[in-house]
């Protein structure tokens, strides 16, 4: 029965898989035709991190340091981009609550200013690098926001 | 000796065999029992066991872990205690070790912190509607941080095939043979969130586990030692879903859960029922994927201001002058998630022209000085995919053909067939691998029909394949047939039903009195209606130029839910004038 299971499932994914081949149960075949075109999202799902990942140290002291704080709102933005920008816009959802935390900022606060200064923050063209310093500046430029946020960078 | 001896230092001598055979042990390494009463483990990395033979010896493997344990901690990062914790974790409980041999564990500790594990999540992400091979979902496990922060920042685990460079086919002939490591790795939540739910259009659905604390621990202290190790990736057994439920085994010694899946394979959605029938589930939750939030917004419009989203559509141009703020807010909402559901792959990778279409309207949006409102979705909980029909069938029938009694008797190993009821699969697709069906008029038994593989799928493109033996009817005969017929073709995609037309092609062998093989060309022509995820109706004529030139029509009607359903259907042969009607029954496990 294995081998009549074995015989179906090639013919079935040669024949209608070929372009993005995808698990018959659907999961692992999943990301692994991604990542291709140097997207963050797409490459993080499938290059080979297991084991680097698992051992990713962030140093044995209790805090962050500044670097990795910069690369962690770094990779969030750069991967929550499209939903970021919609929220900045709004003023107000999930994305932008959880970078908010990440800054360690009161997200009512911090949400109304992204909003306010939406046009400066992503102006056309930008990538993610310039949006986090275009962040940084409004924060520090915030009375409210400058006290505010605790992990500010 | 070994075995002497380390139960000589730790523990009453005859109690050894008890802990070699502790089921959390066995679990713990991933061993099976093998046909001859012994023991192999699923790890195919050498790294994870400590004994040369521990990959088929949990007695050896035990005796070696507790020999490590006697010693004074290695050097950070690499004593025993480091690397298995989950083990480490297991003998604490269970036997009497020595105290004061706690080792300092950096990379764990780091580890353990960045998960900061207070919950576990089993996450199903939904069909793929532009790929029928992912028609079953996907699962992977959650931790989450708990309530005080966000659920983006959450770890998923995931584990998958690593084929690199491989083609489709060596990557499907590799899968199903297990040529290919499957490995572990821990990411943060908010990568899966934007592969599923935004580039692939994928609801997601979140369950979350009864786990106490300690069985979160236990959990994220074995993907730890999951972490550098690799299993031969199987596409139908050792699978992600597999993988997902032994983790939960292991952190749960008490539960069983492999046992309510079926012996040949696992598929996500199944895995989803042994959650629920193991009472694992505190809570769902759903998060929409770019199209249901799109869909959902829409549907909260009225007319007017929906014309202006599909207008928007035709021609980018979104008028929202003069509309109060708060409706201005909403259809510009509205845009912009639209453009972020067909624009996915574009924004995604930050193209300019899908830029150029979006920027405008945020800027816009963020001039706007008013809330949106927060959508609720708590009426698709009752939607949640563990409620989807069990993908084995049963189907007793019985019928009159040509004025003759008959019953009929068919099993389905798997999935989903488009009259059965949808919920948690694809809709309007058929996908059934190995189904029999035998007929008998009293004096003798037919088979009918025996197919490896059956699909056909509505959408665009639509097409259908079937590989297996069935019955051709030609001048007043049945003819046995093996081969394989295929169609291609368009449908037209409406809310409750959907005509469609398909060009077929067979190639096949008659074994009875022609032995002969054939080439048949002809033409599907048909409509599903589907009123509800209950209740369906199919309806195609099946005309054959070649070689048989003949046609068929046949109707069918379905009344189904997870576990039952009822049919009636009647076929006639347009040639030869052969009528069928028959009734069925359908039992889902």
């Amino acid at each position: 029965m294995k081998y009549l299971l074995f015989v179906s499932l090639v013919m079935f994914s040669t024949a209608a898989l070929a372009e993005r081949p995808y698990g018959m149960a659907g999961c692992g075949w999943g990301s692994q035709m991604m990542g291709k075109d140097g997207n963050q999202v797409l490459a993080a799902t499938t290059n080979d991190i297991g084991t680097q990942t698992f051992a990713i140290s962030s140093g044995t002291s209790n805090c962050v340091t500044a670097s990795e704080q910069t690369a962690r709102i770094r990779n969030f933005i750069e991967a929550n981009y499209a939903s970021l920008v919609t929220d900045m816009a709004k003023g107000q959802g999930e994305s932008v609550r959880t970078l908010s935390s990440m800054y360690g900022c009161n997200s009512d606060i911090f949400a109304v200013q992204m909003k306010k200064n939406y046009e400066t923050i992503t102006p056309a063209n930008e990538n993610a690098v310039q949006v986090m310093a275009n962040i940084n500046t409004v924060i520090e430029d915030n009375e409210a926001l400058k006290i505010n946020c605790t992990h500010a960078i | 000796m070994g075995a002497l001896l380390g139960a000589l230092f730790f523990f009453p001598a005859g109690s050894f065999a008890k802990d070699w055979k502790d089921l959390q042990w066995l679990r713990l390494l991933h061993y099976n029992k093998t046909f001859t009463g012994g023991y192999l483990s699923e790890a195919d990395g050498n790294s994870f066991f400590l004994h040369p033979e521990g990959k088929s010896s949990p007695e050896q493997e035990l005796e070696a872990f507790l020999t490590q344990l006697k010693r004074t901690p290695a050097e950070s990062d690499n004593d025993v205690r480091c690397l298995f914790p989950a083990r480490y974790r297991w003998a604490r409980k269970n036997l009497e070790l020595p105290s004061g041999n706690e080792p300092v564990c950096p990379k764990l500790d780091a580890f353990r912190k960045r998960v900061s594990g207070k919950s576990i999540f089993v996450v199903f992400s939904s069909y793929y509607l532009n790929n029928p091979g992912s028609s079953f979902g996907h699962t992977f496990i959650r931790i989450g941080k708990g309530e005080t922060s966000s659920e983006l920042l959450d770890t998923g685990i995931n584990y998958g095939m690593m084929s690199e460079g491989a083609g489709p086919v060596l990557y499907t002939v590799g899968g199903l043979a297990g040529w290919f490591p499957g490995t572990f790795n821990a990411i943060p939540y908010y990568y899966k969130v934007r592969e599923y739910n935004d580039y692939e259009s994928r609801d997601l659905w979140s369950y979350r586990l009864n786990f106490t604390q300690e069985e979160v621990d236990m959990a994220v202290d074995h993907i730890w030692e999951l972490g550098p190790t690799y299993f031969d990736y199987y596409f139908l057994t050792e699978n992600c879903s597999q993988m997902m439920l032994a983790i939960l085994e292991v952190a749960r010694p008490s539960i069983d859960l492999k046992k309510h899946l079926p012996y040949l394979y696992t598929i996500p959605s199944d895995t989803l029922k042994t959650l629920d029938k193991e009472k694992l589930i505190e809570s769902v939750s759903y998060r929409p994927s770019a199209s249901s939030l799109f869909y959902h917004q829409m549907k909260l419009m009225d007319e007017a201001r929906r014309k202006k989203i599909t207008t928007f559509q035709e021609n980018t141009e979104l008028d929202v002058e003069g509309l109060p703020e708060q409706e201005k807010a909403f259809v510009l909402d509205t845009a912009i998630s639209w453009i972020d559901y067909k624009y996915a792959k574009e924004i995604l990778k930050q193209e300019e022209k899908a830029q150029a279409i979006k920027r405008p309207l945020l800027v816009k949006r963020s001039k706007v000085p008013v809330r949106s409102p927060e959508l609720d979705f708590s009426h698709m909980l009752k939607e949640a995919p563990h409620g989807g029909h069990g993908s084995q069938r049963l189907v007793l029938g019985g019928g009159q053909f040509d004025g003759k009694n008959f019953a009929d008797l068919s099993w389905r190993f798997a999935f989903h067939d488009f009259l059965d009821y949808d919920l948690a699969y694809p809709p309007r697709t058929r996908l059934e691998v190995v189904k029999f069906d035998l007929q008998s008029d009293g004096r003798k038994v037919y088979l009918q029909d025996l197919s490896f593989l059956d699909i056909m799928t509505l959408g665009t493109p639509s097409w259908k394949i079937k590989m297996g033996h069935w019955q051709t009817r030609f001048e007043k005969n049945w003819l046995s047939t093996e081969g394989v017929r295929g169609g291609y073709g368009y449908s037209y995609q409406a809310k409750h039903w959907a005509p469609y037309v398909l060009g077929h092609f067979e190639t096949s062998y008659i074994s009875e009195e022609l032995h002969k093989a054939k080439l048949g060309y002809g033409a599907d022509l048909g409509f599903i209606l589907d009123f509800s995820r209950n209740f369906k109706f199919n309806s195609v004529l099946e005309l054959r130029a070649h070689p048989w030139n003949e046609g068929l029509w046949m109707n069918e009607a379905r009344l189904s839910d997870k576990s039952y359903g009822i049919g009636l259907y009647n076929r006639s042969w347009l040639k030869d004038g052969d009528q069928e009607v028959g009734a069925k029954l359908l039992f889902y496990f």
